[in-house]
């Protein structure tokens, strides 16, 4: 009997018998699934080709089922994954496999917690450990393994976890460990201070195949880049904390990782042949300075929030690569938008050297009007500019049937650095976005949203057009018409992939169904090469021609 | 709550353990093992200079103990706006989709082997191929390869003998893959600054003798047994490619079924 399958029996033994040991508690039972299922149709014109599902394995599915129990004391979970021909976990790749992706099971005894299996946490906002799920990029960093939380009094509690990060169907090499300990104080003469105090660590334990990675690189260092010695174990601390008063919100964090072994970009490596490589292991200490202050009253609410980043790609091992094995999230420090051209350029958190800063305004002028004001910029620790953006919305609703955004994005966008392109052949993108946003509720049940976004900029693929066309019959259709259209190429652009550029229409045609807790979608799509960015977390994704239905369910 | 802060710093302090790694000094490993190294690359991938210093490192230290593939087969091996000639042929492209589908570049298998450690065969991080290619150079060889050219200049006709030596009995069937690199060639390719226009392009793949994924020479093995292959060729004349002083011939041994690992490479220059 195979590991999973003697999961299962135990855990089912499980489930069954608290089940007969809670007579009288109710069990209940909730779930989700969602699933994907692509056709990839080869369109060479807009780079849609030269990957395996172009070539010769057009239909993929990704599809997860979540079953979750809840009865007395105890809970449990489990969630099936299904991944064929799947381009989620590298966007120019195939990848298929099936299988139990996580379970878990949780009780409590007195004011202790306890679980086991798969584990979402994370300390702080999730600088030095986050445990997470991002399925569009197929990330799901659960530590597998156990956690204990105690609840020590009303203010204070603490917990203490150990396990092996989640890589797909298995697990990376080494432990990661560590735990937190979050308070709730009221201060002040009238109480009217509130501090939300935590501290936290996190360490991990190389494995043995990783420390054997990298003995076989650094041993081939020169002598003035080498590093003599490293430890198994290294750890990372963080000290945070939300202060309330009055209309003023406040939260501070402040992050160290201990000196340990881990890949600078910025640094280079000097071959035995005498050649300068890219890239070197050094062994730094490494930090992160993050502060959001906010203040809001009634029409009015501003947020300032900062973020200083030196060294901090903090990972299970050390020779992972992009966004894998990393132990914490770093925040971005963007606005999130949604439109269409406004969302194309995104800047992902930098991890070894990154200035941040972000101010953002929500102002109410009347009832018929709201203002927001953004303004961001990143640079590394040099100074030198990666993202700056400008952005303003204003909100017109005069009524109940008109709901509608007019808006403006300026923006300052580092391809090279966010996209790994040649810098001397990929200049600095900038672009004006102006958008228009009307929602107009015909009936109760009708409504047709028409969107209109125009980029100028005379980099990368050069300016864009986007029309978008939304019906609605409430509560069960929906129906999308939308195009993005290359008005203004850049034909010179050495770096847009063969037969792709020029005057190109990507279209999109979308039919939504939702039916009870379930909603039903297909559409046909041309989409442009781009970073996709979700939660926070970016990669660069080639263009994709084709059809897509959408399932996702609750029950 | 006082004894609640101490446990926790004690946990903390406890992970501080004295588990420190030394790290040892190079030390060349001496082997009859010759190991394939098949880089997926591109002239129009950035990063892939990295993997060349790497490879041009790696043979330093080793010589022809290690035998490089550059392989351009489609995901970023589109000429740049500099280039004079195009990489990819239709072997390459076959490589590229079945050994490496999808991959970022520069990657590398390295005798198609899944090194202890790591999910897949393919490595994508240039820093650990050496590691990667002295764990193959640690394994004694199960067979030996000998090859023998005969070339004649006037008509450019390529004559390859391969003979295979069982150094071991070997119950697996065996398939044989024969290809033709070619180096100094001078062209474009883009690093993480530029489109550099001359650069020194070595163990260019540029053509295949056999099917790309090889065929099969014997079905199994035994120590002391041998058995050969022969292969014609025809140069192609051209003014810039096909230089006959530029060219390698590699013939290497691979596993007909199961994971296909490289058992044993070879290599040889046309003499004249």
């Amino acid at each position: 009997m195979s590991l999973r399958n003697q999961i299962l029996v135990i855990l089912s033994f499980f489930l069954s018998s608290s089940l007969f040991g809670q007579e009288g508690n109710k069990v209940r039972v909730n779930g989700a699934f969602q699933g994907t299922m692509n056709y990839f149709i080869k369109d060479e014109r807009i780079g849609a080709a030269n990957i395996p599902q172009y070539e010769g394995m057009p239909l993929g599915a990704d599809a997860w089922l979540n079953v979750n129990a809840d009865f007395g004391k105890w809970r449990g979970g489990l969630r099936f994954d299904f991944f064929h021909n799947s381009n989620l976990l590298n966007p120019s790749s195939s990848y298929t496999d099936r299988g139990l992706g996580i379970w878990f099971l949780e009780t409590d005894y007195k004011k202790i917690n306890f679980r086991i299996g798969s584990i979402y946490n994370q300390i702080g906002s999730g600088i030095i450990y986050r445990a997470y799920e991002e399925r569009p990029l197929l990330i799901d960093t659960a530590l597998k393994g156990g956690q204990v939380s105690y609840k020590a009094s009303e203010n204070w509690d603490f917990t203490a976890f150990a396990g092996r990060q989640r890589y797909l169907f298995s697990s990376y090499d080494g432990l990661v460990y560590g735990g937190k300990v979050e308070g709730y104080l009221e201060a002040g003469r009238d109480k009217s201070i509130l501090l939300t105090p935590g501290f936290g660590f996190t360490g991990k334990r190389l494995g043995e195949g990783t420390v054997d990675k990298l003995v076989s690189v650094l041993r081939n260092y020169i002598s003035d880049e080498r590093i003599d010695q490293f430890s198994y174990n290294s750890q990372s601390l963080s000290a945070y904390s939300g202060i309330n008063y009055k209309s003023f919100a406040v939260y501070l964090e402040a992050a160290v990782k201990l000196p340990e072994v881990f890949f600078d970009p910025a640094e280079s490596t000097t071959k035995i042949t005498g050649v300068i490589s890219p890239g070197r292991y050094v062994k730094e200490y490494g930090s992160v300075l993050y502060g959001t202050v906010s203040y809001s009253k009634k029409g009015l609410g501003i947020t300032v929030e900062g973020k200083r980043t030196q060294n901090f790609d903090f990972r299970v091992d050390p020779t992972l690569i992009l966004n894998n094995g990393l132990i914490g999230f770093l925040p971005p420090m963007n606005h999130i938008t949604t439109y269409r051209l406004t969302s194309r350029y995104n800047p992902a958190s930098q991890l070894t050297s990154e200035l941040a800063f972000q101010a953002d305004l929500k102002y109410k002028i009347n009832k018929k009007f709201l203002l927001n004001l953004n303004a961001s910029n990143i640079t590394t620790l040099e100074n030198d500019l990666l993202y700056r953006e400008f952005y303003i919305d204003l909100k017109y609703k005069p009524n109940r049937k008109l709901d509608s955004h007019f808006g403006v994005q300026r923006q300052w966008y580092n391809q090279s650095v966010y996209e790994g392109k040649p810098r001397n052949i990929t200049p600095m993108v900038t672009t004006w976005t102006p958008y228009i946003d009307v929602l107009y509720k015909f009936t109760r049940k009708k409504s047709l949203k028409l969107e209109s976004q125009f980029m100028s900029t005379s980099q990368d693929y050069g300016s864009w057009i986007y029309l978008l066309a939304e019906y609605g019959i409430a509560p069960h259709w929906r129906f999308e018409l939308s195009g993005m259209y290359n008005v203004i190429p850049n034909p010179g652009n050495p770096n847009i992939p063969e037969g792709a550029g020029g005057k190109i229409l990507y279209p999109t045609a979308a039919v939504y169904y939702q039916w009870k807790q379930s909603r039903y979608g297909l559409r046909y799509v041309k989409q442009v090469e781009g970073v996709v960015c979700t939660g926070g977390v970016c990669r660069l994704e080639p263009a994709f021609s084709g059809f897509k239905f959408e399932v996702n369910s609750i029950f | 709550m006082r004894y609640a802060w101490i446990i926790l710093v004690l946990i903390c302090f406890s992970a501080c353990d004295k588990h420190i790694v030394i790290v040892p000094e190079f030390e060349a490993i001496e082997s009859d093992r010759v190991v394939l190294l098949e880089e997926m690359t591109g002239v129009s991938c950035p990063n892939c200079p990295k993997g060349t210093a790497e490879i041009e490192a790696i043979k330093e230290l080793y010589g022809d103990q290690v035998i490089p593939v550059g392989i351009h087969g489609f995901f970023l091996s589109w000429p740049t706006k500099e280039s004079e000639f195009d990489f990819r042929n239709d072997f390459a492209k076959d490589l590229e989709l079945n050994l490496a589908p999808g991959t970022s570049k520069p990657a590398a298998l390295i005798n198609r082997a899944v090194p202890s450690g790591e999910p897949n065969k393919v490595i994508q991080s240039p820093d650990l191929w050496s590691g990667y290619v002295e764990a193959q150079l640690a394994q004694a060889p199960k067979v030996s390869i000998e090859v023998d050219l005969d070339y004649d200049n006037d008509s450019r006709k390529l004559i390859i003998n391969a003979g295979v030596l069982g150094l071991e009995e070997v119950a697996e069937s065996l398939k044989i893959s024969v290809m033709i690199l070619e180096n100094n060639i001078i062209d474009a390719q883009e690093d993480l600054n530029d489109i550099i226009e001359e650069f020194h392009h070595n163990h260019v793949l540029r053509t295949m003798l056999t099917p790309y994924d090889g065929e099969v020479l014997a079905s199994a093995l035994e120590k002391g047994e041998s058995v050969s292959a022969s292969y014609e060729f025809d140069l192609p004349v051209d003014d810039h490619l096909w230089k006959a002083e530029d060219l390698e011939i590699v013939v290497f041994i691979h596993e007909a079924d199961g994971a296909g690992e490289v058992l044993q490479a070879a290599v040889s220059k046309l003499s004249f």
